[in-house]
């Protein structure tokens, strides 16, 4: 009875300490004018998974997003981030995406 | 049994390159591939994606192509698949010119009148021992 009361504390205590990336990848940078003319822009979508998960479409929603910030504009350099942070019997997926836009 | 008949679906890896000003052509392809107790005897089908989106898009380039990789499992250690997708948008025109970085314009000579004169009379100099040295060999050379 003791052990399993101080292996549920141990597991309590160790839910959401792990985190792990997957994919850093960068884009080309597509310039026609100085970098610095350029907006930041950012993007994030997560996933929250418990057990297992049907989708993924919180990329697209990422992509989606980061495009929206930048209509008209060339979104170029851009930084894509997926990474996973564990729980307990669950954990979360993150896309994240920064990016410049030319307007 | 409940968790064995629930599918499953994984992103492994995802990219995405620049995205273009104009989205007005969006462009599609997708590359499946359903493993039998997880066996795969090659990655060919990926091949494909590239050749599928240019296809789409004939007299343009594709940009702005985000690619996704799942792995997808319909039954544990039976039924599985790995599909990898490409979207992007067809651009039609010339692409944007290169910022480079502009050459500094050229500094004026800073030479003086005397200097000038020194530059010439050291181009005589060795003019003069160019003549000495094809007379020495002209006098070695005559029998």
């Amino acid at each position: 009875m003791k052990r399993t009361f101080q292996t549920a504390i141990m597991a309590f205590i160790s839910v959401g300490c792990t985190h792990s990336v997957h994919v850093n990848h960068t884009s080309d940078y597509q310039l026609s004018k100085p970098l610095s003319e350029y907006r930041r822009i950012e993007a994030r979508a997560e996933q929250e998974v418990i057990l297992m998960s049907t989708t993924a479409t919180y990329a697209s929603e990422a992509y989606k997003s980061l495009m929206e910030q930048c209509e008209g504009g060339v979104v170029t350099g851009i930084q894509t981030r997926y990474s996973t942070s564990h729980g307990f019997l669950s954990w979360t997926n993150v896309v994240e995406m920064k990016g410049y836009c030319s307007k | 049994m409940a968790v064995c008949l629930v599918g499953c679906v994984h992103m492994s890896a995802v990219s995405t390159t620049s995205i273009p000003a104009d989205r007005r052509k969006p462009v599609e392809a997708t590359g499946y591939r359903f493993l039998f107790l997880m066996i795969n005897f090659d990655n060919n089908y990926v091949d494909e994606l590239t050749q599928d989106l240019a296809n789409q898009c004939k007299n343009g380039r594709v940009e702005g192509i985000l690619t996704k990789q799942e792995d997808i499992m319909y039954f544990p250690l039976f039924a599985h698949a790995v599909q990898v997708s490409a979207t992007g948008y067809c651009v039609v025109g010339t692409p944007p010119a290169p910022v480079h970085e502009q050459a500094a314009p050229e500094e004026p000579s800073q030479e003086t009148s005397t200097e000038a004169a020194d530059r010439e009379l050291l181009k005589e100099a060795a003019a003069r021992e160019l003549l000495k040295e094809a007379a020495a060999r002209e006098l070695l050379e005559t029998p």
